[in-house]
């Protein structure tokens, strides 16, 4: 999308006063007043020919990214395992969304996680790293506490302050990209609780309620611009690692929106297709609402469906 | 010409040797991909040691070696040896001409043999706690990991301030006792070779007293041709060795180290040569002494000897391997040892600590250890579960260790190898103590030993089946309760084969809605 159709509809969607209807999804996004739809779904293609439809009807990337930012992507790249396993997110959506944020005329795209297994393993059998290089992004280290930075979560109730990774909060626009997975802690790892990997204390997040803490996390100042929930594969059973295929479904689809807690609680209702797992017992989700970090009362938002 | 090429030969050889083994212990971002390792199989010690679990090739190719040329071993192959070369190399650009010079000294037989007797001993007595201090493979490995890389890591990482493409490491393995123990023997080393030549190899290592030995009966021996020596000193003045009698016009075989300095020096160019030691005199005295040159009284030939020694190494060996193990039926099971070992009673037998496994470690699980292994067992690698836990299908210390102690393991035997067991105690447990979700060890566990199950208002609590642990300490090392963690790894005395992981098998659910 140009630059000046995107103005116009900047204008129109805020003549036809979206502002005013959701105030508290707003106040999660930076540049909402664009966008004709709160949440785009996507089934049936490949992770980059899904991005690309998803990120089209939010009037492109450049809604997100303007020229000359410095952008961050995060994916999950917590562990050792290869894409089909679906414990990492697909290296194929992390590529064509770092291409377009370069098309867009991002100065630099910055990649990282801290992750769970050996980093150096997780990179690189993740497939992640090399597709980063391959689109033209950075891999940035994240492996060790001198790459965070220690800030404080306005009305977090238990994560009061913490160390975030420095390429958030270097960066001017952030893109989180989870994948869609079970969890044996947090019942579900989705948008919120990828924000675990640009903190670098876990543990103590979860010796001190971990539902909570992953929703305080979502109230760093820095939010991202965007969420994009990769459903290519997921993981429905043994989450968050996995031990072997078989805890994998292949539903092709995605995700994307500006609202961290209407995208989960859209990714946990398409999860109830494959696994039982009722809303409420995944707790950061339903305290996001509750805190007024975003809805999970999606039937009030503006949903695109698209099959492909 | 030919004997001056000899020396350059040994040189260049042996610093080859030294930084392709240098890289072993110090390439601390693994550029290299650990494929100089294989030549960590060629010391001397670790070939001894892998004869048993591994290939005997090596050990009698080093042996044949030392019995056709003498201790060729500690001037080319041994790092230590070359190590002390350089240092004397440099501490020569600090001396005046005089003091560079060597002289002739006694030998210190005693020491050494009483050294060597008391390491042997204990060796086939089955323990290797001396051999583990005195090795010099494995104290140029422990100065190496525990000396150099540190300080590379540390360079490192003062220089990943400024190069954004350079990895902060935190230098989490370091440990204080190993460190000071390999600053005591650089120390010793360091200050014996620029002041004395190859003293250390010539009175305290097992290695050069065992090869001096031998060397006494190798088939061909450096000798001094008295027709022409004009007793200008100049090859005593570079012997390394000091090994070099000019009044006697005789060389010591078992300090000789092969170095070449001697003939290099040799102002006639001619008067060090190699002979063969069993080559008859034309005229053999009549009575006393003996018919070959070289030998002295009541030497034997050399193929009795060969013989001999082989058979004494394999007889040595033999009651080694029926003997039970020093003190390996200990009580310190609180020491778990690294996949591959077999377990305690193997490790200890043929451990080193020479460090090139701790040092090769992806994930920094493993650092010598203090009293886990009880004393015997100082440095000896240990998994430590505080600062990281053991990759799931890592098998890299199985293919560095060059002593057998941790004998090479398939990916596919490694991630069924049971090096412990986790136990979990449940007043601990986060979920119990504050009744919020936790689930980190469940999180970490690549086998899923650890399950999820329903405890109480909602919440999940840990269940352990530890028929498929493998005691990697990925629960152990994440759980975030203290002061004590409420699951830990408790070793298995021997290892154990866990139970292979089954599937959870599902079907595959074709959607075609998005369900809200």
């Amino acid at each position: 999308m140009k630059r000046r159709n995107f103005l116009k509809t900047a204008l129109f969607g805020g003549i036809a006063g979206t502002l005013t209807f959701k105030p508290y999804v707003l106040s999660a996004k930076p540049v909402a007043a664009a966008a004709p739809y709160d949440l785009v779904a996507v089934m049936g293609g490949e992770p980059a020919a899904m991005y690309a439809k998803a990120i089209e009807s939010f009037g492109g990337i450049s809604s997100f990214v303007k020229k000359g930012q410095r952008v961050v992507v995060k994916p999950n790249i917590g562990w050792d395992k290869t894409p089909e396993y679906a414990a990492n997110t697909n290296p194929a959506l992390v590529a064509a969304i770092i291409k377009d944020c370069l098309k867009a005329g991002a100065s630099e795209v910055v990649v990282f996680d801290h992750t769970c297994d050996d980093w150096k393993a997780c990179y690189k059998n993740s497939g992640i790293e090399d597709a980063v290089k391959e689109a033209g992004g950075k891999m940035a280290f994240a492996h060790e506490e001198k790459y965070y930075r220690e800030i404080t979560l306005p009305g977090a109730k238990r994560l009061t302050s913490t160390k975030v990774h420095e390429a958030i909060l270097n960066a001017d626009v952030w893109i989180n990209v989870p994948i869609l997975k079970n969890h044996g802690g947090a019942k579900m790892s989705i948008a919120m609780k990828n924000n675990m990997g640009i903190v670098w204390d876990r543990r103590f997040m979860h010796a001190n309620d971990l539902q909570q803490c992953i929703a305080d996390s979502a109230l760093i100042r820095k939010k991202p611009a965007l969420n994009i929930v990769d459903a290519y594969r997921i993981m429905t059973q043994n989450g968050p690692k996995g031990r072997s295929l078989s805890d994998v479904q292949t539903p092709k689809a995605l995700f994307m929106s500006t609202d961290i807690v209407a995208i989960d609680t859209a990714a946990v209702s398409f999860f109830n297709q494959f696994k039982k797992m009722p809303l409420a017992s995944v707790g950061h989700i339903t305290i996001g609402h509750d805190m007024k970090i975003g809805t999970t009362d999606i039937d009030t938002l503006k949903v695109q469906r698209i099959k492909l | 010409m030919a004997y001056r090429f000899l020396k350059k030969f040994r040189v260049v050889l042996s610093l080859v040797f030294f930084l392709l083994l240098l890289v072993c212990f110090v390439d601390t971002y693994h550029l290299t991909g650990q494929w100089s390792d294989g030549l960590l199989k060629w010391q001397f010690v670790p070939a001894l040691l892998s004869a048993v679990t591994g290939s005997v090739t090596i050990i009698l190719l080093l042996v044949l070696l030392t019995l056709l040329f003498g201790r060729v071993y500690c001037s080319t192959l041994c790092p230590l040896g070359t190590y002390q070369d350089i240092v004397r190399r440099i501490a020569n650009w600090f001396k005046n001409k005089k003091k560079r010079k060597l002289k002739y000294s006694k030998p210190h037989h005693l020491v050494r043999y009483l050294l060597l007797g008391v390491v042997a001993v204990g060796f086939v007595l089955g323990s290797s706690t001396l051999l583990l201090k005195l090795d010099p493979y494995s104290n140029f490995g422990r100065m190496a990991a525990n000396l150099l890389r540190p300080a590379v890591i540390w360079s490192g990482n003062a220089l990943s301030n400024t190069f954004s493409a350079i990895p902060f490491q935190d230098y989490k393995i370091f440990t204080m006792s190993a460190c000071l123990f390999a600053a005591a023997v650089f120390i010793v080393v360091t200050t014996l070779s620029a002041l004395r030549g190859r003293l250390y190899c010539n009175s305290i290592c097992p290695v050069g007293s065992l090869l001096g030995v031998l060397s006494k009966y190798s088939l061909f021996r450096l000798a001094l041709n008295s027709d022409t020596c004009a007793r200008c000193m100049a090859c005593v003045k570079a012997c390394k060795g000091q090994c070099i009698d000019i009044k006697k016009q005789e060389i010591d075989h078992t300090r000789c180290v092969q170095c070449h300095n001697c003939t290099s020096a040799c102002r006639t160019q001619q008067s060090i040569r190699y002979q063969f030691a069993y080559q008859p005199l034309p005229n053999p005295p009549q009575r006393g002494g003996s018919k070959y040159p070289l030998l002295g009284k009541g030497e034997a030939g050399g193929r009795r000897l060969f013989l001999g020694t082989i058979g004494g190494i394999a007889a040595a060996g033999a009651v080694r391997a029926f003997t039970p193990a020093w003190r390996a039926s200990s009580t310190h099971t609180k020491a778990i040892t690294p996949p591959g070992s077999r377990g305690l009673d193997h490790f200890k037998r043929h451990c080193t600590a020479c460090h090139a496994c701790v040092a090769g470690c992806p994930s920094h699980v493993l650092r010598p250890a203090v009293s886990e292994y009880g004393l015997d067992g100082f440095m000896m690698p240990v998994l430590d579960y505080n600062k990281s836990f053991c990759n799931y299908a890592c098998n890299t210390c199985s293919t560095i260790c060059p002593n057998g102690a941790i004998i090479p393991l398939s990916k596919e035997e490694k991630i069924l190898t049971q090096i412990g067991k986790a136990n979990f105690i449940l007043d601990r447990c986060i979920v119990v103590r504050e009744e919020t979700d936790c689930g980190a060890c469940d999180e970490h566990c690549p086998v899923k030993a650890i399950r999820m199950v329903p405890f109480r208002d909602g919440l999940l609590i840990p269940q352990l089946d530890t028929s498929l642990c493998i005691g990697c300490g990925g629960c152990e090392y994440i759980c975030p309760a203290r002061p004590d963690k409420a699951i830990q790894v408790i070793a298995n005395t021997e290892h154990q084969q866990a139970r292979p992981v089954e599937e959870d098998v599902q079907e595959q659910v074709e959607v075609d809605d998005f369900g809200f």
